[in-house]
């Protein structure tokens, strides 16, 4: 039954364990077109487009490319029928120049099969030309800027001839002048019968460029919509849905004096960011990704250089050059990639809870007493509910939602003033998320303050005192709990000022 | 860009039966050996497999607190020989044995600082610089004598260091002894094991969490000069002199024992390392009362050393 | 930014290190011409060469290793033990000299596969494993030597003709050395293989990304390894006139020292088959220099130890005060690679 589509997706289901991450979703490409791929974070959006790229394997579902079926065990499966993605971060060697990174794999041979890198370098001339942007091919690419190496990666994708192009998050690092180009040659493409699924949060370029769009939530589809019909409030309101469910609303606590403030704050992509936290206060970071938020954290948590600005704790000024210091100043953060960044996976579940502050289980020799670490330990597998069958347990060995309460055990053994967490409930489902979500509210009941990231905006919602909306490193409003609504942060996160 | 995070393997049932084959290779081998070589099911035999494994347990202790914090070190066989060749030289010439002890472990210690610094300071690749100062350790050691054994004048007591007991321990084992108990209880008790262990694990998550993982590193390097050169030392006063030679065939010997011992663990660690530092002296003191040439003992503690890397890096693998 | 046709700057540092590996050969030559009467003479010239190209070879074979990303420090026990087995094949079991050869060199290959298999299939790290099989390497060699005898006897004149023999006015070793040279450079700079091993020792899992068989190409890497160090051994045995078990441990340092050498004289940080050639000739140089000179032996150790050290860190600090200045920042940078950032 092809009704000329050249990809089409049916019932497509996937599980990890504990999420259900994709249920019976369908989705459908026509040849030369553009459709939009709109989601929330943790709506199902990369688990789909994994399974189109053979990163991961659907457990139902059936694909059809060309009309033919299909099936991906593999990236070169889907390599080989001409499915071809670019994500946010460019799968590219550093040390290779530009041409090499184009044709890396798929050089053009000249004869005895030798590389004729001349002819590549034509090649890939005339696709940046294509692309009407000017960059040295012949540098190796760690000289160039984050934005030419992103289009780097999006001609190398086209030089492989994809007739199934997926773009994921692609313009994050990009420049307006360089989205416009990257428009201009995606119209070019789709004149060439290149089809395109475009992904991305940014629903003004969405708007722009995509013909059709599909609406993605909590791992269903809830609607496809063509251009034509597409406005703002649709759309928003079919990302978080009609329903409210149990909402889960901050219970108001008194907020005492300011615990953490910064002024001026910059360092690298981080300009000019000033905020204050108080006592029982959650103040919210949310915006587009790559609007700055976890470069803040990670500068006022010491693991970045801070530029210019300073930082004031309890109205003292303090220098944080190093994780070591900010944990000192009971500022612990949890990262945003808690499986590399929050926790030694091969270590115990009491090691990792310990291991921030060390010396509240140590005696003065230095030796650890392990009876009070494992009292420690078992109070918070109790009073968090974390589900393990001992605190010897390896972390890895659970799941994310309670691998987390193990990053957020750390944090609250060291007993720390600030918070600072950085989306951290990816990957959880929904009974974990909720179940901390009432763990951070005790924890602001208790005289901490809190710095929540995210890019799930009802979750800012439902959390947060205050929400800081960052545009490109720079705070661009805030707003107040009552104030805010879904519609007037994701304005604001494309920087549009509201009215008012 | 993530690959499949499907599954969360339970592979910790397969990991305790190799734990199991291990010791019941060890007991198949104690057996054969006992069988086939004369004398070998004997106190005396079993002793001299404690006496034998004294040295290269200790200087594998210090390489295993290098491979816990996540680099590799191969100086340490020269560091123990430029310490036994300072401590030597310095006690013939002064007539003072302690003041020859103190000079040895001071190199030892500088040995140790200097490749600490290269690697955790200045961030270059562990293997080539201790490849790099390994060879220049080496080449300084000749610098004492010209390449002759040290043996004049070194005092009656400087034997005593490796022969002589305090009670009915004999020194070395009495030093094995505090060393590893120190080395067990800074890994498994101390703060700073976990440290140490977080930081060859997981450095990123370790900067996360605090730890001065360069310190970590710098100090693990410190620890394995110091008691390369102690071994060596020791080894000086086994021989009552000292020659360049000293430590060049500790690298071998001390991997083996430390991987051995990895792959019983499924981690570098104290007890690991003892254990395998057992279970090479059995089959090296076997062979060694069987009468078999030297090299054929290298070769199979080459052997060991690579069965150990198969099987362990079976499990390594993530 | 710069917007140059070619990747090459022309700033004065840059050129330094371009040209510094010829400077400092340029610079040692001269040295000791002037130190040593007998360095200038066309005998001692062939001492350079010969010793120069079985290192050479075995330096290639490293290189190769180490430009996919592993290290391979079994190379020079491996040639030993090749080494003593072609003369064993001569001397005791009477072969001919294409069937010893051969025999001999696919024993080689057969080691090199051997520890390609394990390194790229089984996933073990290649630095123990060589470390490993070096040791095995050694302790076969000296088994069937019986203990460390070098195996002395009649070998076929063709055979002898490898080490010993004229091309021309060319020694045959460096014939032989100077074909694999450029046949590797070719190789490894113009065909895809070279290519993709570099994106492997870059970023393998770009590389897996992109289709190339990072497994495979390992594996040969090793076999060249293999192969070249049987090469090596066998011009050894060849010059000898005898298989000798010992000299493999000579030449593991300097095979070492003069590949990186060649990364650190390198404007990109990388290893390369000129690199390699450049050390070669440099530490072929020192260590005739030194010999001539009537200086100790373990000054070459120091020496070629030296080199390592300072062709590491000459890559992290042009001047000492760079180091200390910049402890800070080289820290920070570090925790910022361990940490990943994310731009």
């Amino acid at each position: 039954m092809n009704n000329g589509a050249i990809l089409e997706m049916s019932g497509i289901c996937k599980a990890f364990p504990g999420v259900r991450a994709l249920k019976d979703v369908d989705f459908d490409l026509m040849p030369g077109e553009v459709h939009a791929l709109i989601g929330e974070n943790g709506a199902g959006k990369s688990t789909l487009i994994k399974i189109l790229t053979g990163v991961y394997t659907k457990d139902a579902g059936e694909i059809k490319v060309g009309g033919r079926r299909a099936e991906f065990n593999s990236p070169r499966d889907a390599e080989d029928v001409g499915i071809s993605a670019i994500y946010q971060k460019p799968n590219l060697v550093l040390e290779f120049n530009g041409v090499e990174n184009i044709f890396l794999g798929d050089e053009i041979r000249g004869r005895f099969g030798i590389p004729d890198w001349k002819k590549m370098a034509e090649k890939a001339h005339s696709l940046l030309q294509d692309l009407g942007i000017q960059i040295s091919l012949y540098v190796p690419i760690h000289q160039l800027s984050p934005s030419e190496r992103q289009i780097i990666a999006i001609a190398k994708a086209l030089s492989q001839n994809a007739s199934i192009l997926i773009m994921d998050e692609v313009t994050a690092p990009l420049s307006s002048k360089e989205i416009d180009s990257l428009f201009a040659l995606v119209r070019e493409l789709k004149k060439k019968g290149c089809s395109i699924i475009y992904i991305s949060h940014r629903l003004e370029e969405v708007k722009e460029i995509a013909d059709r769009n599909t609406v993605l939530r909590n791992g269903k589809k809830v609607g496809t919509l063509e251009a034509k019909d597409l406005d703002v409030e649709t759309l928003i309101r079919m990302m978080i849905g009609e329903e409210m469910e149990e909402k889960f609303f901050k219970e108001k606590v008194p907020l005492g004096k300011p615990i953490l403030a910064v002024k001026g704050l910059s360092g690298g992509m981080v300009k000019n960011v000033s905020f204050e936290v108080r006592q029982g206060e959650i103040l919210s970071f949310t915006g587009l990704i790559g609007a700055g938020k976890t470069e803040l954290a990670q500068i006022v948590f010491g693991i970045d250089p801070k530029e210019k600005g300073q930082i004031y704790l309890d109205g003292r000024e303090i220098e944080i050059n190093s994780p070591r210091d900010a944990s000192v100043h009971g500022i612990y953060l949890a990262p945003e990639d808690r499986m590399t960044q929050g926790l030694v996976l091969d270590m115990e579940l009491k090691e990792n809870v310990t291991l921030n502050d060390r010396d509240k289980v140590a005696n003065r020799f230095g030796l650890i007493n392990t009876r009070l670490e494992e009292a420690v330990a078992r109070e918070f597998v109790t009073n968090l509910s974390i589900a393990t069958p001992s605190i010897r347990q390896k972390v890895k060995f659970l799941s994310g939602g309670n691998q987390q309460k193990v990053v957020l055990s750390k944090g609250m053994f060291a007993e720390s003033k600030i918070y600072i967490f950085d989306e951290p409930t990816t990957g959880i489902d929904i009974r974990a998320k909720k179940e901390f979500y009432v763990l951070m509210a005790d924890l602001v009941k208790k005289d901490a303050g809190i710095i929540f990231i995210s890019t799930e905006i009802p979750e800012v919602l439902a959390l947060s005192d205050r929400i800081l909306v960052m545009r490109k490193g720079e705070i661009h409003k805030e707003f107040t709990r009552e104030e805010a609504t879904m519609e007037k942060i994701l304005l604001s996160s494309f920087g549009i000022k509201g009215e008012e | 860009m993530s690959t499949k995070t499907d599954d969360i393997g339970f592979t910790r049932g397969l990991g305790n039966r190799k734990r199991y084959l291990f010791f019941a290779a060890l007991a198949v081998i104690y057996i054969a050996f006992s069988v086939f070589v004369k004398g070998f099911f004997s106190w005396t035999a079993l002793g001299n497999i404690l006496v034998e494994i004294s040295i290269p347990s200790l200087v594998s202790l210090g390489l295993t607190f290098v491979i816990i914090s996540g680099n590799w070190d191969l100086s340490f066989g020269s560091v123990a020989g430029i310490a036994s060749m300072t401590t030597c030289y310095v006690t013939s010439i002064t007539g003072n044995m302690f003041l020859g002890i103190l000079s040895g472990l001071m190199v030892a210690l500088l040995a140790g600082i200097v490749n600490g610094a290269f690697v955790s300071y200045f961030g270059l690749s562990d293997v080539i610089i201790t490849i790099g100062t390994g060879s220049i350790y080496f080449g300084l050691s000749y610098l004492y004598s010209g390449g002759y054994h040290i043996h004049e004048n070194l005092g009656d007591s400087f034997g005593f260091l490796y022969a002589g007991s305090v009670g009915p321990f004999p020194v070395p084992t009495i030093l094995l002894g505090a060393i590893c108990l120190g080395a067990y209880i800074t890994f498994n008790r101390a703060k700073i094991g976990r440290a140490f262990y977080s930081t060859g694990l997981a450095r990123t998550a370790a900067i996360f969490s605090g730890v001065n993982t360069e310190f970590c590193k710098m100090l693990a390097f410190v620890i394995c000069g110091l008691l390369a050169g102690i071994g060596g030392i020791l080894t000086a006063s086994e021989n009552k002199s000292a020659w360049v030679l000293i430590g060049q065939d500790y690298l071998l010997t001390d991997y083996a024992i430390v991987f051995l011992g990895w792959a019983i663990f499924d981690k570098p660690s104290v007890i690991g390392t003892l254990v395998g530092a057992f279970f090479l002296g059995t089959i090296s003191t076997g062979f060694v009362m069987a009468g078999v040439p030297f090299y054929v003992r290298n070769l199979g503690t080459g052997a060991l050393l690579l069965i150990a890397i198969t099987i362990g890096a079976e499990r390594q693998e993530s | 930014m710069n917007k140059t046709h070619s990747g090459r700057s022309s700033s004065l540092p840059d050129l330094l290190k371009r040209y510094s590996g010829p400077i400092l050969i340029g610079a040692v030559f001269v040295l000791f011409s002037v130190e040593a009467e007998t360095f200038l003479t066309a005998f001692n010239m062939l001492q350079i060469v010969h010793h120069g190209s079985i290192l050479g070879l075995f330096s290639l074979g490293f290189t190769v290793t180490v430009i996919s990303g592993e290290i391979d420090l079994s190379f020079s026990n491996l040639g030993a033990l090749i080494g003593v087995l072609v003369a064993i094949f001569f001397v005791k079991a009477d072969f001919g000299v294409v069937v010893g050869l051969l025999t001999a060199t696919l024993f080689g290959i057969g080691i090199g596969a051997f520890n390609g298999y394990i390194i790229a299939y089984r996933g073990c790290k290649s630095l123990i494993t060589t470390i490993a099989m070096s040791s095995i390497c050694w302790g076969v060699t000296f088994m069937l030597t019986g203990g460390g005898d070098e195996v002395r006897g009649m070998m076929p004149d063709a055979f002898a003709f490898i080490g010993q023999g004229y091309v021309g006015i060319v020694p045959c070793s460096v014939f032989i050395f100077t074909l694999c040279y450029l046949i590797s450079f070719i190789i490894i700079t113009r065909l895809p293989f070279g290519h993709h091993l570099y994106a492997i020792g870059f970023n393998s899992e770009v590389a897996r990304a992109s289709g190339i068989n990072v497994r495979f190409l390992k594996f040969i890497a090793f076999v060249i390894s293999g192969f070249l160090s049987s090469v090596a051994g066998l011009i050894i045995t060849s010059r000898l006139g005898s298989g000798q078990p010992i000299v493999g441990a000579q030449f593991l340092l300097e095979g070492i020292a003069a590949a990186f050498f060649g990364v650190a004289i390198s404007t990109q940080d990388k290893p390369s088959v000129l690199g390699t050639l450049q050390g070669v000739l440099l530490l072929s140089i020192i260590f005739n220099g030194v010999t001539l000179l009537g200086l100790p032996l373990y000054l070459k150790n120091i020496i070629q130890g030296g080199i390592l050290v300072g062709a590491l860190v000459s890559k992290e600090a042009r001047t000492l005060v760079d180091v200390f200045y910049n402890l800070k920042m080289r820290i920070d940078k570090r925790h910022r690679e361990a940490v990943g950032s994310r731009s």
